[in-house]
């Protein structure tokens, strides 16, 4: 190490930067999460479908190449006029998987985020509180996770019919159940610590102890568990489709598209092998990710 | 209860404090009748074994006592004129970090490991002196060069640093609203032995620029006689002998401060083998009757056993509270007082 010709004290803190850290904390997360094959790859994969999702207008029109029929095109195997094949009303698959990408991927991350800002709050009320409140709170999760997730998406779908909005609601509140433990867990192994107990020590108020102390040192599970919850929604959306609960025929909704598929599999099997990839390769990559990152964001893990 | 000493210019008083931790299955009595006065500018040592009550003290102190377990039963605490548990939690929060402030116990897990330590400091500056992020910040940077610490490094996360750096962030975030009563609950237990006293040393140095005054929460005799001006020795709950540190060191009156000087090595006498008090702290939730030290104490009586011996007063102040000097003023312990004329170096 050279020694440094400016004076530590006057020295600004882009000059200390400069001199004295080799790297920043994100590139150091970054180095963490590149070090791991797998969420790279992980990573790629839904940034191939995010570009296709964002540019699918420009990829292929929706209405004239993924929702007009066009008979004379009925099930072609993949081309390279028709990368993916046609399915059986002659439209272009890879098309339509590009255009549910979007449908997929919108559900999926926003369902979550509303999963996530209920789980927070009842999550970490119930776990800084504790006692009673805990107990109560908890009781009532319990009961939510007795229903199993795709059966209660059904019934709030079917109670309030099935548009896009409801789907996201019906998703977002199938999560909190799993979710709010997640974040309840990591709030109490979190809410006894001795930052905690310090910050309380300094006067600090109570919401700014749960949200800048406590709620920041438990992303990483939370995290981990989101990037899986989106993974599982993705596919959620599709049995939902599937079901004819979801997304509604002409729209090109991978689930959708193989319940529609169904009866010309035997012959044409690239029909439902395009959807079923798409769904497995998107659920795939949030898991892979959310590894990667678990390990990325931990700030005790030095390289 | 008697008054330990005059009030004029106590910044802190504890009266008669009782604290019990109340679970299913029994009642674990903290605290028992525990009077405390800390003197403005003034160091005082608490000493005592681990499991003394020494920490549930500073919480209530704080106001911090976990409920609905812990409960004051009684007593008050008198912090600046004001009384602390008529506070409500939202007057207590002012109080806290900006009155009086602690520093922790263990350097390595009390600073929040994903924020950054001048985020941390400037976190109390903008709660308690409602400066701006910015100005918060700049702040924030002196206090951490106050502590010996390049002020450009308050960008940096606390796995950067080391134990003996994280402990002095800790006293930068103490300090940081220059409070009028500093607790320091065993700040040097966690550093090794050189890094404790460069951590003492700026711990008195600031406390005599502030001014402010000092709780020293310790167990170590060695830490007391370097920086405490008065000394309180706990057992089971409550103060058994108080004093200045000369009262304490030269003239100690209980049977339990005689035990842990004798627990310590002697330096002018080597050959001697140390004599550790013996038996175990009892139990909280079954105190002895009588004196709670009488089933470890050699010089028990019939009498300590069944009644609590009172405080004893042998000079303005210094007391202790011992059956021993029901009728006398004599030191009544195997060890003597010590004589300064016979020319022993300290």
């Amino acid at each position: 190490m050279s020694t440094p010709s400016v004076d530590k004290k006057t020295m600004s803190r882009r000059e200390y930067m400069k001199t004295y850290r080799k790297t920043s904390r994100l590139k150091e997360m970054w180095d963490v999460f590149v070090a791991n094959r797998l969420a790279v790859l992980g990573l790629i994969i839904i940034t191939i479908f995010v570009l296709l999702a964002l540019f699918a207008n420009v990829i292929a029109d929706y209405d004239t190449v993924a929702i007009a029929s066009n008979p004379v095109d009925r099930f072609q195997g993949p081309s390279w006029k028709h990368l993916l094949g046609t399915d059986e009303m002659g439209r272009d698959i890879f098309a339509r998987i590009i255009h549910g990408a979007r449908i997929s991927l919108r559900i999926g991350v926003l369902s979550v985020l509303v999963g996530l800002v209920f789980s927070c709050i009842i999550g970490a009320t119930a776990g800084y509180l504790g006692g009673v409140a805990d107990d109560i709170i908890m009781r009532v999760i319990d009961i939510m996770a007795c229903i199993p997730r795709i059966v209660m998406a059904i019934a709030i779908v079917a109670a309030f019919g099935s548009s896009e909005f409801n789907m996201i609601m019906a998703l977002g509140i199938a999560t909190i159940a799993s979710m709010s433990r997640v974040v309840r867990s990591a709030v109490l192994s979190v809410r006894d610590t001795e930052y905690v107990e310090a910050a309380k020590a300094v006067g600090q108020n109570t919401p700014k102890i749960v949200f800048s102390h406590i709620l920041v040192n438990c992303v990483a599970p939370i995290i981990v568990q989101s990037t899986l919850a989106i993974a599982t929604n993705v596919m959620s959306v599709s049995s939902l489709s599937f079901l004819g609960m979801g997304i509604a025929a002409p729209a090109p909704e991978w689930g959708c598209m193989i319940a529609t598929a169904r009866g010309n599999m035997r012959q044409y099997p690239f029909l439902v092998i395009a959807p079923g990839m798409a769904i497995f390769l998107t659920s795939m990559a949030f898991n892979l990710v959310g590894d990667g990152l678990r390990d990325a964001l931990d700030p005790k893990l030095k390289r | 209860m008697e008054e330990i000493t005059n009030t004029n210019n106590a910044l802190l008083e504890i009266e008669d404090l009782h604290i019990h931790f109340v679970s299913k299955v029994e009642t674990v009595k903290a605290i028992n009748g525990l009077n405390l006065v800390v003197h403005k500018g003034k160091t005082l040592g608490l000493v005592g074994e681990t499991g003394a009550g020494k920490t549930t003290t500073a919480l209530a102190i704080l106001n911090m006592i976990a409920k609905p377990q812990g409960r004051i039963v009684a007593g008050r605490i008198t912090l600046d004129g004001e009384d602390i548990f008529s506070k409500t939690e939202d007057q207590m929060e002012g109080i806290r970090g900006n009155t009086v402030s602690m520093i922790f116990q263990d350097p390595m897990t009390s600073l929040n490991p994903v924020m950054t330590v001048g985020d941390q400091i400037a976190e109390v500056l903008q709660i308690h002196k409602k400066l701006s992020k910015a100005a918060a910040a700049k702040e924030a940077q002196k206090m951490l060069e106050t502590v010996g610490i390049p002020g450009a490094r308050s960008v940096e996360y606390p796995h950067q640093f080391s134990g003996g750096m994280k402990q002095r962030v800790l006293i930068a975030l103490g300090l940081a609203c220059t409070p009028k009563l500093l607790i320091a609950d065993e700040p040097t237990t966690a550093l090794d032995v050189t890094i404790q006293a460069q951590v003492l040393e700026l711990m008195k140095d600031l406390k005599d620029q502030m001014n402010m005054s000092m709780l020293m929460i310790t167990h170590d005799l060695g830490i007391v006689a370097e920086v405490c001006d008065e000394v309180a020795v706990m057992y089971a709950g409550a103060i058994v002998e108080s004093g200045t540190l000369e009262d304490i060191f030269d003239r100690k009156r209980h049977p339990y401060t005689e035990g842990l000087f004798n627990s310590l090595p002697d330096v002018n006498n080597r050959t001697q083998s140390l004599k550790p008090i013996g038996g175990q702290m009892p139990n909280p939730a079954d105190l002895p009757q009588g004196c709670s030290f009488h089933p470890r104490c050699e010089y028990a009586m019939p009498k300590c056993s069944q009644e609590e011996p009172p405080m004893h007063r042998f000079s303005e102040t210094h007391c202790a509270k011992c059956w021993l000097y029901e009728n006398t003023d004599q030191c009544m312990l195997a060890s003597q007082d010590y004589v300064p004329s016979q020319g022993v170096s300290e």
